[in-house]
């Protein structure tokens, strides 16, 4: 049986694979900020970034990937 | 994480350098710290907190070995070190903390600090990370490591009735914030792209974006209804099924209790037939009290009949009449005689024979009282026999009935006189509650699904509408992508909260019918959707507040041993004093199944706490053992090897 960490990993590989590729980056990156850092300063940068590279990348190259 | 070794320099009673290994291997994940009180297993399992996590120092004076303090040079610089080596995802890590004191007289001061972490690979090169205290929060954080490195006497804390610690717990270990604040930053964002979008965008995009955010909206309230109905629903779910079990226990308390009514109405009948016997009984007694005089009047009688019988009574003759022949001397033949003749002589005679009239008449009314005062006597007699055998009967009939109300109450117990009608009326309540509650959640849920076609609707206008403003599709785009996440991102997040409470709860259930004993006694293990930990005995009812601390202890430890298996943590539990408030088969059985629930387990023991009972269950699993040794003030760390 799966532990709950992997579990909710398991949930992640269900989406549809860019929200998965947002979903997981987001996901690491609150943990990695959640671990390792007092504030959350330019966490929302970085989410933005990921969501830009994904969605900017679909729009210029559709669903190759 | 396994931890591999500690070593302490002049760490409060360890004086100079000490060392020890843990048992890391899977079938031998034990090892015992054991001594009498004050030897040093608190400051053992401080020097554990303050080495990762720099806890357990608040008083820093002590820190510093006082032999050592003693025998330093003023104005020396002294390190107090702890270094534990360990085991994280096949990597390994020594924790080193350092704090430097320089003795100023008696006094030892703090003249500075270290942390570090380093991390050694399988070819031995080791590489200094850092950041050494985010490294290890991402290994073991803070937040988590109380739940798995504490104080055994305080454990029963965790599970005390009104604290939120269960909650926390869950949530921590979990990482359950994390996909809070997820969902909460992808949220944020979409709404930032949105904004942006209005401010850029046409007005009938301003229009639709209103539109679609109202929708969305509506969509997040009627969700949240749904989630209040289902607590609602559940609660009245579990009242239902409480009152049943209430209902069965009352139907069948309730004819007992029908049955007792009966027979104490029948009680109350019989007492008052009884005291009317009584009564008569009394008064029929006073009515022969002649009879002390029966055997005497029988005598009388007796005599009388004699006389009569001998023709005595009544005399041949009466007194009178013979007076009045003797007075007018004349016989009833009318002859006449004078007081010389032989028949006045006999005449003298006859009336001496003769009884006074009075006396004689008096014996006869005697004769004839006596014999109505048998009678009546003897009658009442048998009438007082037939009430008293009727007497004798009704107490026993009470007795009996007594006896039946005796055994009732004894099956009936405790229980308080219930109204079933009451109860089913309260539980058809409930049920009509259900009823309505989940026809409103289908109403919602259609409602929602009208909604997000309403939606899907706007996203198509808004995409037309987008397009012709080409910089804006860009924009759109990023704002699509974070709204499905965030979407998506919730969507996970019931279903991880959901999946977590329910293997949570049936883990927890599962450790602790293997520690306790009189597990018939708790039926079940309840966690709600707020994460309230709840447990259930033999009636269906809450009985957490009724545990005892010892039985709150090993609840607490159940929690823990199934969040260490669930939550994919791979961390050491450390206990100080684990066994204080266990005792009998409950110490057995936690000394035999836990070292099998958790990665590694490092127990601190007093010399009483490692008894035979504990020892013969964890001992098999012990892989290293130690023994304080307390002598001049030191502690000295004493590998005890297998007997």
């Amino acid at each position: 049986m799966l532990n709950l960490q992997e579990l909710l990993l398991s949930y992640f590989l269900e989406l549809e694979p860019d929200i998965q590729e947002i979903v997981s980056e987001v996901y690491a990156l609150e943990r990695e900020y959640s671990d390792y850092y007092e504030s959350n300063k330019n966490l929302k940068v970085k989410i933005k970034n990921v969501i830009e590279r994904v969605a900017d990348f679909r729009q210029d190259y559709g669903d190759s990937r | 994480m396994r931890l591999q070794f500690i070593r302490l320099i002049n760490f409060k009673q360890f004086y100079k350098e000490q060392y020890a290994s843990f048992s890391t291997e899977d079938d031998l994940k034990v090892t015992v710290f054991f001594g009498i009180t004050g030897t040093g297993k608190t400051s053992m399992f401080t020097a554990i907190n303050w080495c990762l996590y720099g806890t357990g120092d608040e008083n820093t004076g002590e820190l510093f070995n006082k032999q050592a303090l003693d025998e330093a040079i003023e104005g020396q610089k002294c390190p107090v070190v702890v270094s534990i080596g360990f085991r994280h995802k096949s990597i390994e890590y020594i924790a080193e903390r350092v704090r430097y004191f320089e003795k100023q007289g008696q006094e030892a001061v703090v003249k500075g600090n270290e942390f570090t972490l380093t991390q050694i690979d399988s070819l031995g090169q080791t590489k200094l990370i850092g950041n050494p205290s985010g490294k290890l929060d991402s290994i073991l954080p803070a937040n988590v490591r109380e739940y798995f490195f504490f104080n055994g006497e305080k454990m029963e804390d965790l599970t005390k009735p009104g604290n939120r610690k269960i909650e926390d717990a869950i949530k921590n270990i979990m990482r359950l914030p994390t996909i809070d604040r997820a969902q909460k930053h992808l949220q944020d964002i979409t709404k930032e792209y949105r904004s942006e979008i209005q401010r850029k965008g046409s007005v009938k995009l301003d229009q639709l974006i209103k539109l679609q955010e109202q929708y969305e909206n509506d969509i997040v309230q009627l969700k949240q209804e749904i989630k209040h109905i289902d607590t609602e629903v559940s609660k009245a779910t579990k009242q239902v099924s409480e009152l049943e079990a209430l209902l069965e226990e009352s139907r069948e308390v309730g004819n007992l209790q029908t049955q007792r009514n009966q027979y104490n109405r029948q009680i109350s009948r019989l007492e008052m037939e009884r005291d009317n016997l009584a009564q008569s009984i009394f008064e029929t007694v006073n009515k022969v009290y002649p009879i002390n005089l029966a055997n005497n009047a029988q005598k009388a009688l007796q005599i009388i009949n004699s006389q009569v019988r001998k023709g005595k009574i009544p005399s041949g003759i009466k007194e009178d009449f013979l007076k009045e022949i003797i007075r007018k001397g004349e016989c009833i033949c009318g002859r006449s005689f004078s007081a010389h003749d032989e028949c006045y002589a006999t005449l003298e005679a006859l009336l001496n024979q003769t009884q006074p009239n009075e006396f004689e008449d008096s014996v006869m009314r005697l004769r004839g009282d006596i014999t109505t005062l048998s009678r009546v006597t003897e009658e009442r007699l048998a009438n007082l026999k037939e009430k008293t055998k009727n007497y004798q009967i009704k107490a026993e009939d009470i007795e009996d009935c007594r006896r039946r109300v005796d055994d009732l109450s004894r099956r009936i117990g405790d229980v308080e006189e219930v109204n079933i009608e009451n109860l089913e009326s309260r539980r058809e309540q409930f049920a009509r509650s259900i009823k309505f509650s989940l026809q409103k959640r289908g109403q919602n849920e259609q409602k929602i699904i009208q909604l997000q076609n309403s939606i899907d609707g706007v996203i198509k206008e808004r995409s037309e509408e987008e397009k012709k403003q080409g910089e804006l599709r860009k924009l759109s785009n990023r704002e699509a992508m974070a709204r499905k996440s965030s979407e998506a991102i919730t969507t996970i997040k019931e279903r991880f909260y959901e999946e977590t409470r329910k293997r949570i709860e049936s883990e927890t259930k599962l450790v602790f019918d293997k520690l306790a004993w009189k597990t018939d006694q708790f039926n079940e293990i309840r966690l709600d959707p707020e994460f309230h930990l709840e447990v259930i005995d033999r009636w269906n009812k809450p009985s957490r507040e009724e545990l005892s601390a010892g039985e709150r202890q090993i609840l607490s430890l159940s929690f823990i041993a199934a969040m260490a298996r669930l939550s994919g943590e791979e961390a050491p539990v450390i206990m100080d004093t684990p066994f204080a408030r266990l005792s009998g088969i409950v110490l057995q059985n936690v000394a035999e199944h836990l070292p099998d629930l958790l990665p590694q387990l490092i127990l601190f023991v007093t010399d009483q706490e490692w008894s035979e009972s504990s020892r013969s269950g964890l001992e098999p699993k012990v892989g290293a053992q130690y023994k304080f040794e307390f002598s001049d003030g030191v502690t000295t760390i004493k590998e005890v090897s297998f007997a």
